[in-house]
């Protein structure tokens, strides 16, 4: 009895090998027998794989085979144990493929005149979305730091200086027509006190002005008395 | 833009801020690459007019404190001047009452106007810094006779001491240009005597800023004018003038050999007896007069005599 159950299976295995399967992909065209089996892309679709397929996003497509049930030959704990290898599998293909995701986006910068070099493989298709350049600068790193520091002090006492020139300039434009300014304001006093000096010299020495009001008002008081 | 992330420690800046960021940064070079060379000429030269303006600007702060101080004494000064008018014009006013009281016989003040003739002269300055020592104030009737310059001393223009009379509130009264009282002089004809007065207060305005004298003293006094005197008077009044005579000689031009400070005096105060308001003449040139007037000045305060300057609206006045 087993050996004719043993016999049955191999048949209809052979019998379900002889069956061919192909992919259909849009990338590759298959130039040879479309009955023949690419070798490259075969695989065998079992129960686990099943699982993954599903969650596959490559742009293979998987045509499944017909599926004879198994009789007895799996155990429930050797199926468990494949799907916990394929879901470690998948997760580690997960990480992988958001990992490659940033290495596209993102440049990594790891210091002055060392950034990664972009990759411009994908540059030629003109489909692909245009990616924002993000440069990382890493100031946790002290020489790096040292290095920022002193390039931005160098650059604001270059300014400085360029600052401290132009207000030079512009006081070199603005200084003579202040001073010419203040000269003439002091020409115009000094012609100003000339006159004052001149009404002063009219009304005569101030000692002695102060002496006639005095000797009027002893007059007045005399005549008063 | 930036952002830091504190966990690893990194900056992230976008390309176009650190292009933006070189751009600067490539800026400031240039610009201080353009500036290295220019900056020591234009800094000296900065410094150059820096100092150009410190001095304008002390230089405008001293004349500013000059100006302020001569402003405020001059405004001081001004203000003094303005009471001297004030109370000169107040003493006219009082002394016109006096004169008035005294010949009523209401007042017992008496009233002594000292005249000097024929100034200026350089003695005129000793007797204006006597009168300034009494604290008296008189009368200079002024002529321009002598010249252009002082008489006494040739070096010293008349014109230029006109000033010091009025300096010390003495009146200036008109003596004729020419004080020529001989046949033919000013009395010939009234035209000529006023066309003398008129000249002479040319003179005086142009020597003081625009002093009016308004007193005029005929040389000789007005019994020269003979019968002419009333066509003069007529014509001094039309042109807003007054005059006045003296009613005490004291003798100083009586000739050099009798005018001597004794008899000076002695006229003066033996006149003073009968006179309660007295107008005495005096000659500037005369030496004996300066020596006398001390004692004359003293004796008349000694009897009440009260010193002023002769006054449009004095009754010794004609008009």
């Amino acid at each position: 009895m087993m050996d004719e159950n043993k016999q049955e299976i191999r048949q209809t295995e052979e019998q379900e090998n002889k069956k061919t399967f192909s992919r259909d992909t849009s990338r590759h065209t298959w130039i040879g027998d479309k009955n023949e089996i690419r070798p490259d892309l075969e695989r065998t679709v079992t129960r686990m794989t099943q699982v993954i397929a599903e969650t596959d996003d490559r742009s293979t497509r998987l045509v499944e085979k017909q599926r004879k049930a198994y009789k007895g030959f799996i155990t429930d704990e050797e199926v468990k144990s494949a799907e916990d290898r394929a879901e470690t599998e998948r997760r580690k293909r997960a990480e992988e493929k958001a990992a490659r995701l940033e290495m596209a986006q993102t440049r990594v910068y790891t210091g002055f005149g060392s950034g990664l070099d972009d990759d411009t493989s994908g540059k030629a298709e003109p489909q692909k979305k245009r990616t924002r350049k993000v440069y990382s600068i890493n100031v946790s790193d002290r020489k790096v730091r040292n290095r920022l520091l002193a390039v931005a002090v160098i650059l604001v006492l270059m300014l400085v200086f360029d600052i401290g020139y132009l207000f030079l300039n512009h006081s070199v434009k603005v200084l003579p027509g202040r001073t010419e300014e203040a000269q003439k304001e002091t020409a115009e006093m000094i012609a100003e006190t000339e006159e004052l000096q001149q009404k002063a010299d009219a009304l005569g020495d101030y000692d002695q002005l102060k002496e006639l009001r005095d000797s009027w008002q002893r007059l007045k008081d005399q005549l008063e008395e | 833009m930036a952002e830091t992330e504190r966990s690893t420690g990194r900056i992230k800046v976008s390309g176009k801020v650190l292009a933006a960021a070189a751009l600067i940064a490539c800026a400031i070079i240039a610009a201080t690459v353009f500036v290295v060379p220019k900056f020591a000429g234009t800094f000296k030269e900065y410094r150059a007019l820096r100092a150009d303006l410190k001095k304008a600007q002390s230089e405008q702060a001293a004349a500013e404190k000059s100006n302020a101080a001569l402003a405020q004494s001059v405004k001081e000064m001004t203000r003094m001047k303005t009471d001297c008018e004030k109370l000169s014009s107040q003493v006219f006013e009082l002394a016109a009452k006096t004169e008035k009281d005294i010949t009523e016989g209401k007042s017992n003040k008496k009233i002594c106007y000292i005249t000097l003739d024929d100034g200026p002269y350089r003695r005129g300055q000793d007797f204006l810094e006597l009168f300034r020592k009494y604290d008296v104030k008189a009368t200079f009737f002024m002529t321009t006779a002598n010249g252009d310059m002082l008489p006494d001393q040739a070096d010293i223009s008349a014109s230029s001491v006109y000033p010091d009379y009025l300096r010390f509130g003495h009146t200036i009264g008109n003596h004729t240009y020419s004080h020529d009282y001989g046949s033919g002089g000013l009395y010939s004809d009234t035209g000529a005597f006023m066309q003398a007065v008129e000249e002479q207060q040319d003179f005086t305005e142009k020597a003081t800023g625009g002093y009016k004298t308004q007193i005029v003293r005929f040389p000789g006094g007005t019994g020269m004018a003979g019968s002419r005197l009333g066509a003069i008077e007529d014509s001094l009044r039309e042109e807003g003038y007054t005059w006045v005579d003296w009613t005490v000689d004291s003798g100083d031009s009586w000739g050099s050999d009798t005018a001597n400070a004794s008899l000076i005096k002695s006229n003066v105060l033996s006149a003073s007896k009968e006179q309660d308001i007295m107008v005495v003449l005096f000659h500037e040139w005369s030496e004996p007069t300066l020596e006398a007037m001390p004692d004359i000045i003293d004796t008349l305060r000694g009897s009440g005599y009260i010193f002023l300057p002769l006054f449009p609206g004095s009754m010794m006045v004609s008009k």
